[in-house]
């Protein structure tokens, strides 16, 4: 039932010589919603930022064990492009690129040489109405994204996200700067997204990883404490520290 | 002691009010004053036939501005086709592609090229480069290009490395500097979210270089080099040993040319007629209103970048 997309196996990463993340095993289930909590500092981001190689950006920065992927190693892969654009990623703020509202949607076909423009046109329709901002750009899809608002520039990011039609999206707190209104707007396209896609979402809400989530990894200090479909997580956790956490008892 | 407070608040304000209105009034006075001056050849020459008739004949007392204009612009032009990209090409490796211990050193030294006073400049276009571009670049610049019909044009004539393309090199060396940096702090204004959001999706460095930083820097980018232009349009000292002072306008680049600040640095001098001075101010007026409105539309569109970064 619950069919596994990608398996993380013993990882290890390390900033330099600083060990940030510690011999994690974690299944992710395709089609389904997995929140990482955890407080501030406890790596949450670097977590999410090796499925689609990130920190290669950067020198210095080791991983180390398995990421699963269709049977292939995403930590050894050496075409990060293809990867990515199997790999999504959301981020905290929205980020928009300076250019309009299509253009930023059709964006990840462009990078990987789509040319038939009616398909263009379908994709992008099709991927923001899956992003629930249809309705509400048709009409100016020729202006400059930044002129939307924060919530639907999110909304927007989202789309330009699934018009390549990926196999999962990471998202790294996308709501921490949107108004509720926004952000439960996001948290209900969230709900549908799993129908089409595999979400990872970086949560410090723990209300929202409880609204969103199929299953929650509670990640402390770099270790994974646990991982437990999202009901039994919050409703009777096995281990002491994850229910110091959701209660809110933390020292 | 509230009294007091009082006073130095006040004192302090009219302080401040007094610069501000003097520095803006030592402004229009300059405006006036230059306007005055030229009033004389103004009346005498009108402006368009000023702007539009190359002949410069102090002799036969017909002043006519367009071999100055001309070559201020195409100094301008040419200094702007060289810096505008070598500088884009810096502040490119600079911020995205060089190692970051060796980014200080980079930054530094391209800096330190502003520090070089004008003159000295003028003196390494005349002894060093003068000779390079007539003894070698312009003998192969010709042979590349006077067999092309269209381009022709551009390259007649005797080499004499005195001409409108080595000032136009010089002055691009001048202002690679003011655009190189300015293009490096836009380049690294731009949220690393923004360009970490394009490398997510699958874009190589140029194409988050194209797509998404150089469209982020655009506005500040502009500003940039509009304000280099405004220098290259007022240099007289780095131009002046290069350029030849000759009042008629050659489409060749290879050709001796003027600039209205070297016209206004050789001629004063030697200036025995009234009207002879007067266009010589006239000049200098154009000269400052091109400067000011180059200026004035730069600020408009930092502003207008300022804001739309929010
Ligand atoms: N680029 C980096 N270099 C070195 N240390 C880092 C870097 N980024 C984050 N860290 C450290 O790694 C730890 C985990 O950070 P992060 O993954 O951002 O935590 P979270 O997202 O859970 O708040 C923190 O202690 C942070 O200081
Ligand atoms: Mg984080």
């Amino acid at each position: 039932m619950n069919q596994v997309l990608l398996s993380v196996k013993d990882l290890n990463f390390f900033y330099g010589e600083t060990q940030i993340l510690h011999n994690i095993d974690l299944d992710i289930y395709k089609n389904r919603t997995t929140a990482l909590i955890g407080p501030s500092g406890c790596g949450k981001t670097t977590f999410l930022r090796c499925f689609n190689r990130m920190h290669d950006l950067y020198r210095n920065n080791r991983y180390e064990g398995e990421i699963l992927y269709k049977g292939e190693n995403i930590l050894k892969v050496k075409d990060l492009i293809e990867l990515r654009s199997k790999i999504g990623m959301v981020f905290q703020r929205p980020t928009p690129f300076p250019m309009s509202i299509f253009d930023n949607v059709a964006y990840g076909l462009k990078l990987k040489g789509v040319k038939d423009k009616k398909k263009i046109r379908e994709r992008v329709e099709k991927a923001l109405v899956g992003a629930a901002l249809w309705d509400e750009v048709k009409d100016k899809l020729y202006s400059p994204a930044l002129d939307l608002s924060g919530g639907q520039q999110q909304r927007m990011v989202i789309a330009r996200a699934l018009a390549v039609e990926p196999d999962i999206i990471l998202f790294d707190e996308p709501t921490s700067a949107l108004d509720p209104i926004a952000t439960s707007k996001i948290e209900e396209l969230l709900s549908n997204l799993k129908k089409i896609t595999t979400i990872l979402i970086v949560t410090h809400n723990m209300q929202q990883a409880a609204r969103v989530s199929d299953f929650t990894a509670f990640i402390y200090k770099g270790h994974l404490i646990e991982f437990e479909e999202t009901e039994k997580l919050f409703t009777n956790p096995k281990e002491e520290l994850t229910e110091r956490y959701i209660t809110g008892r933390f020292g | 002691m509230d009294r007091l407070y009082v006073f130095k608040d006040r004192l302090f304000l009219t302080l401040t009010v007094l610069a501000s209105i003097i520095t803006v009034s030592i402004v229009i006075a300059i405006f006036v004053v230059l306007l005055l001056a030229s009033l004389d050849a103004i009346k005498h020459f009108g402006v368009f036939h000023f702007i539009f008739s190359q002949t410069w004949s102090p002799h036969r007392h017909i002043f006519g501005g367009a071999s100055s204009i001309y070559g201020t612009v195409m100094t301008t032009i040419i200094a702007l086709f060289f810096a505008v990209p070598t500088s884009l090409g810096i502040a490119v490796f600079v911020t995205q592609i060089c190692p970051k211990s060796l980014k200080g050193i980079f930054s530094y030294s391209v800096e330190l090229l502003a520090t070089i006073p004008s003159i000295i400049y003028g003196m390494w276009g005349l002894f060093s480069l003068a000779p390079v571009m007539r003894n070698y670049i312009e003998p192969a610049l010709q042979r590349l290009f006077l067999p092309i019909p269209g381009l022709k044009v551009l390259f007649e004539g005797t080499p004499l490395g005195i001409d409108l393309l080595t000032s136009g090199l010089v002055l691009s060396i001048m202002i690679i500097p003011f655009i190189a940096s300015i293009a490096r702090d836009n380049f690294e204004l731009t949220p690393k979210e923004f360009s970490e959001s394009a490398y997510a999706m699958g874009a190589t460095k140029w194409e988050v270089i194209k797509d998404v930083i150089m469209p982020y820097s655009k506005v500040g980018l502009l500003g940039g080099i509009i304000i280099a232009t405004g220098r290259a349009l007022g240099e007289t000292m780095a131009v002046a040993f290069v350029l030849g002072n000759d009042h008629s306008i050659h489409l060749s680049l290879i050709e001796s040319s003027t600039t209205i600040a070297v016209t206004l640095a050789n001629e004063f001098t030697e200036a025995d007629s009234a009207l002879y001075v007067s266009s010589l101010f006239y000049l200098a007026f154009i000269l400052l209103f091109l400067s000011f409105f180059l200026l004035s539309v730069a600020k408009f569109l930092v502003k207008k970048g300022v804001k739309r970064h929010g």
